[in-house]
């Protein structure tokens, strides 16, 4: 299952460069204002 | 109009008169709440913008109150009743079965009792005590009676869903349901379990104390059986705007379901984890002991995982469909969406303010950062973000076809132009009021409050100027409003003619979905585990351990 | 079930996330004292605030060093003591509790935001590095008298 290689599309593992690109991004959004928001926290202590 | 492999087929036109009846009454009677509520919130934002005050006869508390009941209770609940019937119908054998329609009607009638008793005791200044209404404030008991209508009546919408669903399952015995139906269920399910925690407040604190039949309340434990409610409360709001991205935005955008399986594994994950979670709304009350109240932010932190997998359906969905249609490079299919469709742009709209909505929820649920902004005007910008946009303009997108689809009319380019404005219109302000609303709670402007500087305190003169765009974007936010009530209007009075009730499919080679997602009896057992080990024994405490009690204040 | 690779990436990598966020607060919390606000549960009746110590004796007691205690009654619309004195440096224990309904008690600027509770003892601690007049103001809708009900602290 899913052994293909994941660049190509075909019928089990589509092209989803678009889609890794973006969550990360949404991922890097979360981080990012979570440890600003703590770096806030940390500095009013 | 008995349909079979309902949720393979392309649904077949129209509703039966009593189906479109039920749903359209509790879209409509959404909206008029919305509007009302966001008239309060209006006059609110202008009185904290120091622009206007008001009249003698109407306080500032009581219209907070009534925007929090009005949008946060009856705004949602109508409406998410209405979309999740409409789709039992459509997809559950194409009408309603009359002991579901009854159920539905009992539903709407006692829950508009309760709205119209609850708003009356709000304007006679009778309920000032906000829609959390926080003990030993004290309320008329009819209050707390048009409260407990209003639940038991969506506890009885909910059965009518459920019977449906039962009755579906029987006649196509080994057949996976379809995915609404399974995905409306999970919600109701979760709505059940939610309430019984404000139920049994009001039913066994709230009114035997505001009648005087008990003289105290036991306050931590009041609030944390509305806590244990008020978490949930927001799942029940966002799963029927999940269900419009899993299920409605792939089919505007030309494409199917990304992974039926992932969508239900998602829901079951919802259901489990969004229950035993309150305590990430009382990480600054006394008397919970931070063992537990961590134990809680972990569980709270599990249930971000089905949003993640959510997060990544959606942008897969985009990716797979623009592809199809020769989109190339790593964002091409962004262009491919369909932006001038007012059917994809506001649930669009929605998905995009969860990023910051999402993110400000991860900082509020995080135990000892939660101090930070705690009572805060952050907080309400978090919850616009996320209820009143995530939710509400997911849930006006689908007014622009669902209305048309019960009416048997259609959506013209010209309504569908306006609702684009309507929705664009309301991004605006809500990127203005939110901002705003965030930026002015980190620097320490409490939410909940009417106009003041603290007489003149230089911090609070420093909160003016953000409580002033508030007040901008409170405004731009109502002419929105204007907007949506004229193009609701106009659906209603559109050309007559076929408008598609919009379902995606499931892709044909779709990998089958393991059967054990729709074990609602292994998924409730593990909930119920959940809530045991992440409550009994705090709450055993809180009841054993908590004095004498209050007797009731009536302070304003 | 067959998750698509990338899919299998982008949880782990959140997921990992959250696992560190968890594990920077559980130290937080249970390793360096930054806990929220206590949950030591000492009931008091709110009727006999007055009476009970040690809000018989309500502001600011040194303990030594530079520690105090600090014992604190927040009602409708105000707060005990008023426009409490701390020496610049202290390390300050409060103790809040309400003699009516719920309030919010939260010192603009610090991480100080708890809830006074009637019948409830809320505990949290902070040092005052930076001298000045600090806003301490209700956050907890509590009445018709809401937006007034603040105070000031004095650091010098």
């Amino acid at each position: 299952m899913g052994t293909n290689n994941d660049n190509r599309r075909n019928n089990r593992e589509e092209n989803l460069n678009g889609t890794l690109v973006s969550v990360l991004l949404l991922g890097a959004v979360l981080a990012l204002s979570w440890l600003g928001a703590y770096a806030i926290f940390l500095n009013r202590g | 109009m008995i349909q079979s492999n309902i949720h393979e087929s392309a649904p077949l036109s129209g509703f039966t008169r009593n189906d479109a009846s039920l749903v359209l009454a509790h879209i409509l009677f959404a909206f008029a709440a919305l509007f009302i509520g966001g008239f309060a919130g209006l006059l609110q934002g202008l009185v904290r913008g120091g622009m206007i005050t008001l009249p003698g006869g109407i306080g500032y508390y009581q219209l907070l109150t009534a925007h929090g009941v009005l949008m946060a209770l009856i705004f949602t609940t109508f409406f998410i009743v209405g979309f999740l019937y409409s789709g039992t119908a459509k997809t559950m054998g194409g009408k309603l079965l009359p002991a579901a329609s009854w159920l539905g009607w009992a539903g709407f009638i006692l829950m508009s009792a309760g709205t119209a008793l609850g708003t009356i005791m709000i304007l006679l200044n009778e309920a000032t005590v906000l829609y959390t209404f926080y003990a030993p404030m004290k309320a008329s008991p009819w209050f707390y009676i048009a409260l407990a209508l209003v639940v038991v009546g969506s506890w009885l919408s909910g059965y009518g869903i459920f019977y449906q669903y039962r009755k579906w399952r029987k006649s196509h015995s080994g057949k996976l349901s379809p995915l609404f139906a399974f995905m409306a269920v999970a919600t109701m399910l979760l709505w059940q379990i939610a309430t019984l925690g404000v139920a049994a407040t009001v039913l066994f604190q709230f009114i035997p104390w505001s009648f005087g039949w008990v003289e105290t309340i036991n306050i931590m434990v009041s609030r944390t059986l509305f806590w244990y409610f008020g978490h949930p409360l927001v799942y029940f709001w966002l799963l029927p705007a999940y269900m419009v991205w899993y299920l409605v935005v792939p089919k505007v955008i030309g494409g199917k379901v990304f992974s039926d399986a992932l969508a239900r594994l998602a829901f079951v994950l919802f259901l489990m984890f969004s229950v035993p979670v309150g305590f990430h709304h009382q990480l600054m009350e006394p008397a919970i002991p931070a063992f537990w109240k961590y134990v809680q932010v972990v569980l709270t932190f599990m249930v971000v995982v089905p949003s993640l997998m959510t997060a990544f359906a959606i942008f897969a969905t985009f990716e797979m469909s623009g592809r199809e249609k020769g989109a190339r490079g790593l964002f091409g299919w962004f262009r491919k969406l369909p932006w001038s469709d007012v059917r994809f742009f506001g649930p669009f709209i929605g998905m995009l303010m969860f990023i910051p909505g999402g993110a400000g929820g991860l900082i509020n649920a995080s135990n000892q950062m939660n101090a930070l902004v705690h009572n805060t005007l952050w907080v309400t910008g978090h919850f616009h973000l996320t209820v009143a946009t995530t939710v509400a303009v997911t849930f006006m997108g689908v007014a622009y076809w669902l209305i048309p689809a019960l009416t048997n009319r259609v959506l013209t380019p010209k309504v569908n132009r306006l609702g684009m404005w309507q929705i664009g219109i309301w991004a605006f302000g809500m990127l203005i009021m939110s901002a705003a609303m965030h930026t002015v709670g980190l620097l320490g402007a409490p939410r909940r409050t009417a106009y003041t500087t603290y007489m003149d305190n230089p911090e609070a003169l420093g909160w003016m100027p953000y409580q002033v765009a508030m007040a901008v974007g409170g405004t731009i936010l109502f002419v929105s409003l204007v907007i949506l009530v004229v193009n609701i209007v106009l659906l209603m009075r559109a050309p007559k003619g076929a408008t598609e009730y919009v379902l995606a499919e499931t892709s044909a080679d779709a990998q089958p979905t393991p059967r054990i997602l729709e074990r609602w009896g292994l998924w409730t057992g593990i909930l119920v585990v959940l809530v045991l080990l992440a409550y009994t024994i705090p709450f055993a405490d809180l009841l054993n351990h908590s004095g004498p009690g209050s007797k009731p204040w009536v302070t304003w | 079930m067959h998750l698509h690779r990338y899919e299998k990436i982008w949880l782990m990598f959140g997921m990992a996330m959250l696992v560190l966020f968890l594990a920077v607060l559980g130290a937080g919390t249970f390793a360096l004292g930054m806990e929220p606000p206590d949950g030591h549960h000492i009931p008091v009746d709110p009727e006999k605030v007055a009476e009970t110590p040690p809000f018989d004796n309500p502001g600011l007691h040194h303990v030594g060093g530079n520690i105090y205690n600090a014992y604190m009654i927040a009602h409708v619309f105000g707060y005990k003591p008023q426009n409490m004195e701390i020496p610049l440096g202290a390390t300050v224990h409060f103790q809040v509790t309400s003699v009516d309904v719920v309030h919010g008690f939260q010192i603009v600027g610090t991480n100080v935001n708890l809830m006074a509770i009637p019948g409830a003892v809320s505990h949290y601690t902070h040092t005052f590095d930076e001298p000045g007049e600090y806003l301490l103001l209700c956050n907890e809708y509590c009445g018709a008298g809401h937006e007034y009900m603040a105070t000031r602290i004095l650091v010098k």
